[in-house]
């Protein structure tokens, strides 16, 4: 079931609330176990033979969880989490990562294994991470609650359920534990309603009417695009990307408000990034907390010389990648993360030794267009559906097929047209309509993206998620800020409507397929 | 917020339905507001269903791009034999398209008695194997239900819709489909002002030659069987002949550079088996009784060699090809003419006993096209090169 769906919004979400605080009224476990229904049944409505799957793995994780904690310090539990963590990944290989075997075994080997034509359960890299959190947050002796229905829920909570953000026992068992939030309260609906309707916003306004731009050059068939449709194309993606998941991200912190539960930011403007790892502060903030916490600190972070922490850091990225997707593109994808990452602080390190600084306003845009550059290419790997479409494009980005304009645009340019002949830029037939609508699209994109305030920002005074442990800044005082007022209402009502105007094109979150 | 939400959507249905941009509500068509209506980028097969059955025309005209902006249903040939025509034809659609249409006609008792069915010789080629024709006979019409007005009514796409319709009354070229299912494409004028009709010939070879040899060079699928196309025209003149109408199979007036492509891309030989093929199927018809003619207008004739113009002329408008392979209203009008009686024009009625004859001519002519140094030649091999 997706958020942006009559379905979801018009049947399925009314329910749940209504449910939820009538039947809160009887006991918050009363109330806890409906909502856990309720996210079992949003999850099967995808495919419900994967609940039995999705609640072996709760239980098995629950049983484990509880061992570990029980014996806490003992050689017993550090057992057990190594056991219980390997199950985990091993599911999730199984699942995520047999076809990708098979396949590169069979590349590399010339044999012939037949592919197992697994199928991937849709959510399985977010309650499996969730899950491998609790496990060592219970061996470190940071669980404190430990009733099975609120455990259900803290997996199965569907604002989060398929496509995150990654949550931690800590932080979301004391928001179901808390009476106050079985009650319907209205400041929650307002603010809950105002961070969903821009969510969905910028879902189905935006990302959906940019990806009908971006996907014709990531054909595999299409051949090697010339530089302004290679560049149209990665930006348009860059951009598909960003709505696609901001909107998400704000649609599952609007929807887990209206139950009076803050989810953590997951999202926080990441194109306005300075550097690459200012970037990863700001992008899939949960997932950034959880490899560093459970994978890079672990691999020994930054305590053991600079040379280990920078194979740390590549090691984190590639997995990262390749938690993203079982590809080679994807681990190209974290390679060239992690080596951005290294470089970032190489530069660093040789600033603090230049005495030569450019003014900090200049700086500042720079190095947001180098961090920005620097994603865009990396996002080309991202989204190609193999290597070699992405080599074809960046190809392209590069100017190897040349730089050329749509006839129609060129004839009405009078006597510009001879000067780009001159410097080699030539026009093609057809395409017109949608090259000017493709660069229309991503110069909006771009304003909105790095000129606008986001909708933490815009809901700043109201705490709509739980604090930012990321350090970076938000912007103060905007003039967007919202307010609980009738203007405001009117407002957001109307993007709501556009919003439900919008829902009947079919259409996916991008972040599902991880 | 919620009443604001509620209150802009019920607004936005009633102004979409009072719009009525695609013609399914039966709402006024007021000058000056929604009198012309845009031409629709979806929904295609309800406009034309909804118009078709409020007509209930005396003629029906099916096929593909081709035939829906080359066939005016308003044409003077039908005109003066006191005919009713509605044009069903939609862009990019096969056989398949025109057999549901005729299905969903026949229910609503409104099965035209003459038919002219548009039929493409690249619709027909490739096919890996043998597949049976999907079970159309259970599809039912579209109507206006829940779905329709979720997509059509209160959506965006229905406001985008509307509010062309507003502007789309003070344009000079509109996008329009008319009410008998014509597409006029006025606003290919000022495309040839701007950019030249040279441009539209070359752009549309040149992906005419993409698309092309991406096809299997065969008519029938691997394994000897029944192509898709082939069936649903089978199943077309079936039901047909059962309904007692009258059908006019049309090979289209191809512009002699395609012919000449086809001929040099080695497909030359494939084309004439193709038109035995269209005339074999209806034979068959024919000797149960039923009335099916096969008429062949992609002959090279004066009329399908008008010479394109030159790069750069933006002032010359040709009078019968938009480009190669779709032709103006002045000469689908010829063709209807030719059909509906008129013995003075261009194409030819197959027949058992001139077939072999005109197939062997048609082909040396398109041979002696590329033997013969001219402008037209030229163009051909330079498109053939750069590629």
């Amino acid at each position: 079931m997706l958020f942006n769906s009559y379905f979801f919004l018009l049947v399925f979400l009314p329910l749940s609330l209504l449910g939820f605080f009538l039947l809160g009224r009887f006991g918050k476990s009363v109330g806890a176990n409906w909502l856990a229904a309720c996210s079992l049944f949003f999850y099967a409505w995808w495919d419900s033979r994967y609940i039995a799957l999705l609640l072996g793995s709760i239980c098995v994780n629950y049983l484990a969880g509880s061992y570990i904690a029980s014996h806490a310090g003992k050689i017993k539990a550090r057992t057990a989490l190594i056991v219980a963590i390997a199950a985990n990944v091993l599911l999730l290989g199984y699942y995520k990562y047999a076809d990708f075997f098979v396949t590169s075994a069979n590349a590399v080997f010339e044999t012939n294994w037949p592919v197992l034509g697994v199928i991937l359960p849709i959510g399985i890299s977010f309650f499996t991470f969730t899950q491998i959190a609790f496990l060592v947050d219970a061996w470190a002796g940071k669980v404190r609650e430990y009733r099975f229905v609120n455990y259900v829920l803290f997996v199965t909570y569907f604002p989060h359920l398929v496509a995150g953000p990654v949550l931690h026992h800590k932080e979301m068992m004391p928001q179901f534990d808390d009476g106050r939030n079985y009650y319907a309260r209205a400041e929650n609906f307002a603010i809950g309603l105002t961070i969903f309707a821009i969510g969905l916003a910028k879902k189905v306004l935006i990302a959906d009417n940019l990806s009908t731009y971006a996907n014709p050059i990531f054909s595999a068939q299409a051949s090697t695009p010339s530089f302004f449709l290679a560049w149209g194309g990665a930006l348009t993606y860059t951009f598909q990307l960003y709505f696609d998941f901001s909107g998400y991200s704000d649609m599952a912190i609007g929807l887990s408000r209206l139950f009076g539960v803050r989810l953590p930011l997951n999202f926080n403007s990441p194109y306005k990034s300075h550097n690459i790892a200012e970037f990863w502060r700001r992008w899939h903030m949960t997932l950034s907390r959880f490899l560093r916490d459970y994978l890079y600190i672990p691999l020994g972070g930054n305590r053991h010389g600079a040379t280990r922490r920078q194979i740390n850091l590549m090691t984190t990225m590639v997995l990262g990648g390749l938690w993203h997707g079982a590809g080679w593109n994807f681990a190209i994808w974290g390679l060239l993360h992690g080596g951005f990452l290294v470089v970032n602080q190489h530069w660093k390190s040789i600033c603090r030794r230049t005495p030569f600084r450019l003014p900090p306003r200049y700086a500042g845009v720079f190095s947001v267009m180098l961090t920005f550059l620097s994603v865009v290419v990396a996002w080309v790997y991202f989204r190609a559906p193999d290597v070699a479409t992405a080599n074809r494009i960046i190809m392209g980005m590069a100017g190897s097929a040349g730089a050329a304009l749509p006839d129609a645009m060129v004839t009405r340019l009078g006597p510009l047209a001879q000067a780009l002949d001159h410097v080699g830029i030539k026009s093609y037939l057809g395409g017109g309509a949608t090259f000017f609508e493709t660069w229309c699209w991503i110069v909006v994109s771009a304003l909105i993206a790095f000129l606008t305030p986001n909708t933490q920002e815009i809901m700043r005074r109201f705490e709509p998620a739980l604090p930012d442990e990321s350090h970076v800044g938000f912007e103060r005082g905007h003039r967007l800020a919202w307010m609980p007022q009738r203007r405001s209402a009117m407002v957001v009502g109307l993007l709501f409507a556009l919003g439900v105007l919008a829902l009947s094109r079919p259409t996916e979150f991008l972040y599902f397929q991880f | 917020m919620l009443a604001t939400t509620a209150v802009t959507i019920v607004v936005v249905g009633v102004f979409n339905v009072f719009i009525d941009p695609l013609g399914v509500f039966s709402s006024p068509r007021i000058a000056g507001i929604s009198a012309i209506k845009p031409y629709p980028d979806h929904h295609r097969e309800f406009v034309r269903y909804a118009s078709a059955r409020h007509l209930c025309s005396d003629v029906g005209i099916f096929g593909n791009s081709r035939a829906e902006i080359g066939f005016d249903p308003e044409s003077i040939a039908l005109a003066t034999q006191g005919l009713s025509a509605y044009n069903h034809a939609i862009p990019g659609t096969s056989a398949t398209t025109s057999y549901r249409q005729i299905l969903w006609l026949q229910a609503a008792n409104c099965l035209p008695m003459k038919i002219i069915l548009g039929v493409e010789f690249f619709d027909f080629l490739g096919g890996t194997s043998s597949r049976p024709l999907p079970t159309l006979r259970t599809d039912p019409a579209p109507r206006l239900d829940v779905r329709f007005f979720a997509e059509s009514v209160f959506s965006i796409t229905g406001v985008r819709d509307s509010l062309a319709t507003l502007f789309l009354q003070r344009s000079r070229y509109p996008a329009t489909l008319t009410e008998r299912g014509f597409n006029p494409l006025y606003h290919y004028i000022p495309e040839v002002e701007q950019s030249g009709q040279y441009v539209l010939f070359r752009q549309r070879a040149e992906e005419n030659f993409r698309k092309w040899t991406h096809k299997p060079l065969r008519l029938r699928p691997t394994d000897g069987g029944v192509s898709d196309d082939e069936q649903a025209v089978k199943a077309i003149l079936d039901t047909l002949a059962q309904a007692g109408a009258k059908t006019h199979i049309i090979i289209y007036p191809y512009h002699a550079q395609i012919r000449m492509m086809i001929e040099r891309l080695g497909m030359g030989g494939l084309f004439s088996d193709w038109k035995r093929l269209v005339f074999a199927v209806a034979e068959s018809q024919r000797s149960r009784g039923n009335s099916v003619e096969v008429w062949d207008f992609s002959g090279v004739a004066p009329e399908t060699r008008e010479a394109i113009p030159i790069k750069g002329d933006r002032k010359t408008h040709l009078a019968h090809y938009w480009e190669a392979g779709h032709f103006k209203k002045e000469l689908g009008d010829l063709v209807i003419a030719r059909v509906f009686g008129d013995q003075r024009n261009f194409g030819v009625k197959l027949e058992r006993d001139n077939i072999d004859n005109w197939l062997l001519l048609d082909r040396q002519r398109v041979q002696s096209l590329l033997t013969t140094p001219s402008p037209l030649l030229d163009e051909v091999n330079d498109i053939l090169s750069d590629h």
